[in-house]
């Protein structure tokens, strides 16, 4: 599977009558963005904000971001299950907006579960150091649902993690309308030659280097549009995220971007066919609240990296809740059948007395670090607020001055690998 | 530049008193060094001068009122720099009472206060974010190495020459985070380790996992037909209303209720207000986390003899690991106290 990436790298972004990029500046057509969310009966209105770096502006109750990417050439298109047919991508060509992301910015709806939903995105500040996307041009799409979705303000969330089938339905919705928005834009790319082309492909190796696999343990709500349930885990390419196959915010910890840009993957091919052999990718996660869950997810993650002939298995793993102990298993599972294992995790420590694991297998031998989950951060007063009147999680005014957990900033915690926070233990 | 103090706190054993028939022993002094300080004098070297010697009976040390008080009168008299204390080894009477001297040296003289511990130590888990606890191993044959750490430790803590990661200076981590930009992303720092872990080039992770204790299953009650029984859970059971303020995560306490007149818990009386589950099952009927009901039903058949008068309940939700052994340790006292056998604990 040989896949080109195109970039045109974004400088500019601004409103216009026609989208199009030209000169390094992309312009927005408002109108047809608007058109494109609200051909869809679940909304009730769209805003679109374009938000630049270092702006005085503070964006709340932020969800997803997504790169603008088209498929010019080759199988199948991008966001599949989504935007084209949800048949296996990877290959041809993808045009990409390099320093754009497409927001999705939405308060929370009767019957969602809310908890760790807060998520502030400042673009300038203390807090731009924590965010991503407080160094890229974004397209914000700010949502109001349609209100006949949700007559009862007070439904309760049932299941924990998605919440009743309405709130899960809607934000589905929103999901698609960014990436409706994402591929839209790039779309105008379709006949330009991108500034830098870069190829992705797994060439044979000399069989002297050792075979790696990513073992991905992804906290995604989407792949190829169907919602992630992997209790044997899945093989895919590497290319496959490139092109938007893999799709969901998940609180802090998570963003399709960061998919669609994989650092972890990134890296494994940077360092292909000249320290390693990286052989491909396994997708792990399941709703494991039982013991047995947790033995055949972690045990079929390590077993799909073993027929993959993996020497080495780079782990993005889960922590902070009870997905950890499966993190932790497949690690050890690894370990056990020879499989060298390095682990990108975050710490969730809260105080001196909390070692940060919720769960540690002596395996685990060879961490990098990615911050901490409670580390205070204090965000300065703010000129201009997005995404509503109020905090997901606090009463204080989104206005004013706030002392925030990292986990509070938009995806800080992301174990996607692009991060340069880290945390020591002394 | 004078001559760094030093006073070094001993127990009766290693000051050469006696072994545990001389743990009552009262606090004392001596100039100078006394039998291990020997080493640690050495590992001190030439600018920091053992002035004297403190010890005291570890069953003193930890029963008596103001015992701890006491020893540190004895300490501040000699207007020391530097307490090193211990090391006390896997010893926990011992590694307690080092720990708490140690604090409060710090504390209330100001003064540079370092110990040794082999991390079983019960006296680790109360005080390793307290105070620098050299790793030590579990009995004195580790005494020179011990000594030469805790040398090390305390006369960098005294300069102030900023300390290196737990692996490199061999103390117990202190739980204390210091959060910075690295140069590189975590992708890359990830392969470089990974390349290095495959080849069996040394690597160091940047985050060394805790090792915890085992606990060992008990054995089985023996004669279940006559033992007390008590309900014990970490479901964040409490009276409706929590009037305790019982925290549904980061608990702080566990409480007892009185349940002794009762044959079930009502859902019109009790609730779970645990926040890491769904709790909706459960306050429709509490039972079925605390299961008072079902415990009715086998202490009438004759299963057992009787259950205990009190539900003991707290939430285990997020708790650190100290904190829940704490919790246990108390718990355990009163079950004891009461004559309990055996204990059925529940949790969500």
């Amino acid at each position: 599977m040989r896949l080109e990436v195109g970039t045109f790298q974004i400088r500019a972004i601004e409103f216009g009558a026609r989208t199009g990029v030209a000169g390094g500046t992309l312009v927005v057509d408002k109108d047809e963005v608007r058109r494109l969310v609200l051909g869809d009966s679940h909304f009730a209105d769209v805003q679109v904000h374009l938000v630049r770096p270092g702006e005085n502006v503070r964006i709340i109750n932020a969800k997803d971001a997504v790169e603008p990417r088209w498929k010019v050439s080759g199988p199948g298109g991008v966001f599949p299950g989504f935007v084209s047919a949800p048949t296996t991508v990877g290959e041809g060509r993808t045009h990409r907006l390099g320093g754009v992301a497409v927001l999705e910015v939405a308060e929370p709806v009767p019957g969602e579960q809310t908890h760790f939903r807060e998520q502030i995105l400042d673009m300038s500040g203390p807090g731009a150091e924590f965010s991503p996307f407080a160094q890229t041009l974004n397209v914000a799409l700010e949502f109001t649902p349609n209100p006949s979705l949700f007559p009862s303000a007070s439904v309760g969330a049932k299941d924990v993690l998605g919440g009743t089938h309405e709130a899960e339905d809607y934000n589905r919705a929103t999901t698609l309308a960014c990436l409706k928005v994402a591929a839209y834009l790039a779309r105008a790319t379709a006949e330009q030659t991108p500034d830098h082309v870069e190829t992705f492909e797994l060439t044979p190796c000399a069989p002297v280097l050792p075979r790696v696999a990513c073992l991905y343990h992804t906290q995604a709500n989407y792949l190829y549009g169907m919602k992630i349930a992997l209790p044997f885990g899945t093989l895919v390419h590497p290319n496959e995220l490139f092109d938007g196959a893999l799709v969901g915010w998940r609180q802090a910890y998570r963003s399709t971007y960061w998919d669609q840009n994989n650092q972890a993957m990134r890296e494994l091919y940077q360092a292909h066919g000249k320290s390693v052999n990286f052989v491909g990718c396994v997708l792990f996660y399941d709703l494991t609240p039982e013991r047995e869950q947790k033995e055949r997810v972690s045990s079929a993650a390590a077993k799909l990296a073993r027929l993959l002939g993996a020497q080495g298995a780079l782990l993005l793993g889960i922590n902070g809740s009870n997905y950890a102990i499966d993190t932790m298993l497949a690690i050890q599972e690894c370990e056990k059948l020879g499989i060298k294992t390095t682990l990108i995790y975050l710490d969730v420590g809260y105080g001196p007395d909390d070692p940060g694991f919720v769960h540690a297998a002596p395996e685990a031998d060879a961490i990098v670090c990615i911050g901490s989950r409670d580390r205070k951060i204090t965000l300065p007063p703010t000129a201009k607020v997005i995404g509503g009147q109020r905090l997901a999680s606090s009463a204080a005014d989104p206005r004013g001055e706030l002392t925030v957990n990292q986990r509070d900033i938009h995806t800080a915690c992301s174990t996607q690998g692009f991060t340069r926070q880290t945390t020591r233990f002394f | 530049m004078s001559t760094i103090r030093v006073v070094h706190y001993l127990n009766q054993f290693f000051s050469g008193i006696g072994a545990e028939e001389h743990a009552g022993l009262g606090p004392a002094k001596k100039l100078g060094v006394v039998g291990p300080g020997i080493a640690l004098q050495q590992a001190l070297g030439e600018g920091a001068q053992i002035v004297a010697t403190v010890y005291c009976g570890d069953n003193y040390a930890n029963e008596q009122a103001n015992a701890i008080d006491a020893i540190l009168a004895l300490v501040s008299e000699e207007r020391p720099d530097i307490l090193i204390a211990g090391p006390a080894f896997a010893s926990g009477r011992y590694g307690l009472a080092c720990g708490e001297l140690c604090v409060r040296a710090q504390d209330r003289l100001g003064i540079v206060a370092v110990t040794g511990m082999h991390p079983d130590n019960p006296g680790v888990d109360l005080y390793r974010t307290k105070v620098h606890i050299a790793r030590t191993r579990e009995s004195a044959a580790g005494m020179s190495d011990a000594m030469k750490v805790m040398a090390q430790l305390a006369l960098k803590l005294y300069a102030r020459v900023p300390l290196g990661t737990p692996q490199e200076e061999r103390y117990i981590p202190t739980g204390r985070r210091v959060h910075f930009v690295a140069e590189q992303s975590a992708a890359l720092r990830a392969v470089d380790m990974l390349v290095k872990k495959m080849s069996g080039q040394p690597y160091a992770t940047e985050w060394p996992v805790p090792s915890y204790s085992q606990v060992e299953p008990a054995p089985p009650v023996q004669d279940l037909a006559h033992a007390k029984i008590a309900l014990v859970t970490t479901g964040g059971v409490v009276p409706r209303g929590n009037p305790d303020r019982l925290e549904s995560a980061y608990a702080s306490k566990w409480l007892k209720y009185p349940i002794g007149e009762l044959n079930d818990l009502k859902p019109s009386d009790w609730q779970s207000i645990h926040g890491g589950f769904d709790t909706t099952n459960v306050n429709e009927d509490p039972n079925r986390m605390a299961p008072l009901d079902a415990l009715r039903e086998l202490e009438r058949e004759g299963a057992f003899q009787d259950l205990a008068d009190e539900l003991y309940t707290t939430t285990g939700n997020t708790a650190a690991i100290p904190t829940a052994r704490r919790f246990a340790q108390e718990m355990l006292q009163e079950l004891r106290a009461n004559d309990v056998q055996g204990v059925i604990l529940t949790s969500a």
